[in-house]
């Protein structure tokens, strides 16, 4: 666990929301940071929502902000204090089934080509990865993860598509992730996961949080039922 | 018990909407307009979370299997009760077993509220019962729907005349915050900003809000960090996104303003071009 200072920074951005942010870099340690802060502000503060991004937490408020200067200072001795405060992420680590094959790894052909490897090289990559859990964003349930093999890094798609299924695994630039609902999207698909990322209706169903670690692995078509978690 | 004969252009359930899951991607959704929900609610001694129907453009045609009271706030309208009865807005108003209720086309304003007298009873997902795509099962409400309704009152003084600030039908003014990356902004980028008016888009709905014209931005990305209703973003190709009620939770475009809380009711109540205005306001000053 780093227990390296950064320079941190507070911004209000309305009535009833504030932000703290760190340098705008993706990096485990400044994860670390910010899972640290987020678990004492959860234990020493009151809000309604707390949620982060790869630099910034940001805190909901159930009242209005009446003076966000000592509030300010409140976060910042929180902040000073936090590594007397007794903090061990209990990190987890995720073994995601995915299946490699037609007619789910729809865009896997045509990486292969254009980054000039075989699909059996871009599976092998992608499934001997250990990615980390960055926070949930952009979808319910949606994982950014750090982590991705810079040989498969690969732009997204010009046009992207109106819908793609939960569960398929895509690649997009220098990221990969599960798009764990149906959405639209321009990632390359090169796989699909039975295990379902997001469920409205079991909210309490243990999930992966940010901070643990995700591997994936190759399935067959033919066990797809075997591996879903509904 | 409500019966959908015609669902109209968008009709959906929303309450105060969905708070505490912002870690889970799970987006706020709740009324477009706080306000005028909340008024449409407080006139039949609702309470201020309790589910209605959120309607906009073209409103459903419902029949009513139960009497009870409904009460209309927020756009303009005029609906009529059995194709002949208008239904006054901001009042409440007694609807008979067999009622068919014609909420009609928007005269003025974006979203009108339709409460029901106790609320209209959903299975709540993540502690909300407002519709939301991914979220609950339908994202609107469909012909031939049933809407179950809650126990109300019995009875409201009727004819009593309410007035309604209509302000947030016609205000062209949006009140807005320095957001996180305005100080990259520059000069001239902040005079157009604060000097010209702005056109609403016709791909404009619950998620965000597209406006007109666009602005020369060589701004970066940013790393894909929180947002909440009423950000506004800056892409690379210059266009503005004010984000509404069924934002994502996070994006990576530069967060150049806020609206205020109350903005984002205004900013709801725009319909596809309609005219309006930037007007920074200082959130440190008291007098806010």
């Amino acid at each position: 666990m780093s227990k390296k200072k950064f320079r941190i920074s507070f911004f209000q951005v309305n009535q009833n929301a504030i932000t703290v942010n760190w340098e705008e870099k993706i990096s485990h340690d400044i994860l670390m940071d910010i899972l640290r802060f987020k678990h004492i502000l959860k234990e020493k503060t009151e809000f309604i929502d707390i949620s982060h991004g790869f630099s910034s937490i940001l805190i909901q408020f159930a009242n209005p902000i009446l003076d966000f200067d000592p509030l300010r200072q409140k976060f910042e001795s929180l902040y000073d204090e936090r590594n007397l405060v007794r903090f061990k992420l209990k990190s987890k680590n995720w073994k995601i089934p995915v299946c490699y094959q037609i007619p789910y790894a729809t865009d896997l052909e045509i990486m292969a080509k254009q980054l000039n490897l075989s699909p059996q090289k871009i599976i092998q990559y992608h499934s001997k990865a250990k990615y980390t859990v960055y926070f949930i964003g952009f979808l319910p349930g949606f994982f950014y993860l750090g982590g991705l093999n810079p040989k498969l890094y690969f732009p997204r798609r010009k046009n992207p598509r109106k819908l793609v299924s939960a569960g398929s695994i895509g690649i997009g630039g220098n990221q990969t992730g599960v798009y764990s609902v149906n959405s639209p999207g321009g990632w390359n698909i090169i796989g699909y996961t039975p295990y379902r990322l997001f469920d409205p209706s079991h909210n309490k169903k243990k999930l992966p949080q940010p901070g643990d670690t995700i591997e994936f692995f190759q399935i067959d078509k033919l066990e797809l039922k075997k591996y879903s978690n509904d | 018990m409500i019966e959908v004969l015609n669902p109209g252009i968008y009709t959906s359930i929303q309450d105060i909407g969905r708070l505490g899951f912002y870690s889970n991607g799970v987006p706020k959704s709740g009324y477009m307009d706080h306000q005028s929900a909340q008024m449409a609610n407080l006139l039949l001694n609702n309470p201020p979370n309790t589910p209605l129907l959120e309607c906009t453009s073209l409103g459903p045609i419902l029949k009513f299997h139960k009497p009870t009271f409904i009460c209309f706030s927020g756009a303009l309208i005029s609906p009529l009760v059995n194709n002949r009865t208008e239904v006054p807005i901001n009042n409440p108003f007694k609807i008979k077993s067999g009622d068919v209720l014609s909420v009609g086309y928007n005269i003025i304003g974006n979203y009108s509220y339709l409460a029901i007298s106790g609320g209209i009873n959903t299975e709540p997902f993540l502690k909300s019962r407002s519709m939301s795509r991914n979220i609950t099962p339908d994202f609107r409400i469909k012909k031939n729907q049933f809407l179950l309704l809650n126990e109300g009152k019995h009875s409201y003084p009727q004819g009593v005349k309410v007035k309604v600030d209509c302000q947030i039908l016609t205000n062209e003014f949006i009140e807005v915050y320095a957001g996180q990356e305005f100080k990259q902004l520059h000069k001239h980028q902040l005079q157009l900003l604060f000097n010209r008016e702005f056109k609403v888009l016709n791909s404009s709905n619950r998620i965000a809000y597209l406006i007109e014209p666009k602005i020369k931005n060589d701004l970066k990305p940013i790393l894909s960090n929180p947002v909440l209703p009423g950000t506004v973003q800056l892409t690379p190709s210059g266009k503005l996104i004010v984000l509404m009620r069924d934002c994502q939770t996070s994006g990576g475009y530069p967060r150049i303003l806020q609206l205020t809380d109350e903005a984002i009711n205004v900013m709801a109540q725009k319909t596809p071009n309609s005219k309006i205005k930037f007007k920074l306001k200082d959130i440190s000053d008291p007098t806010n």
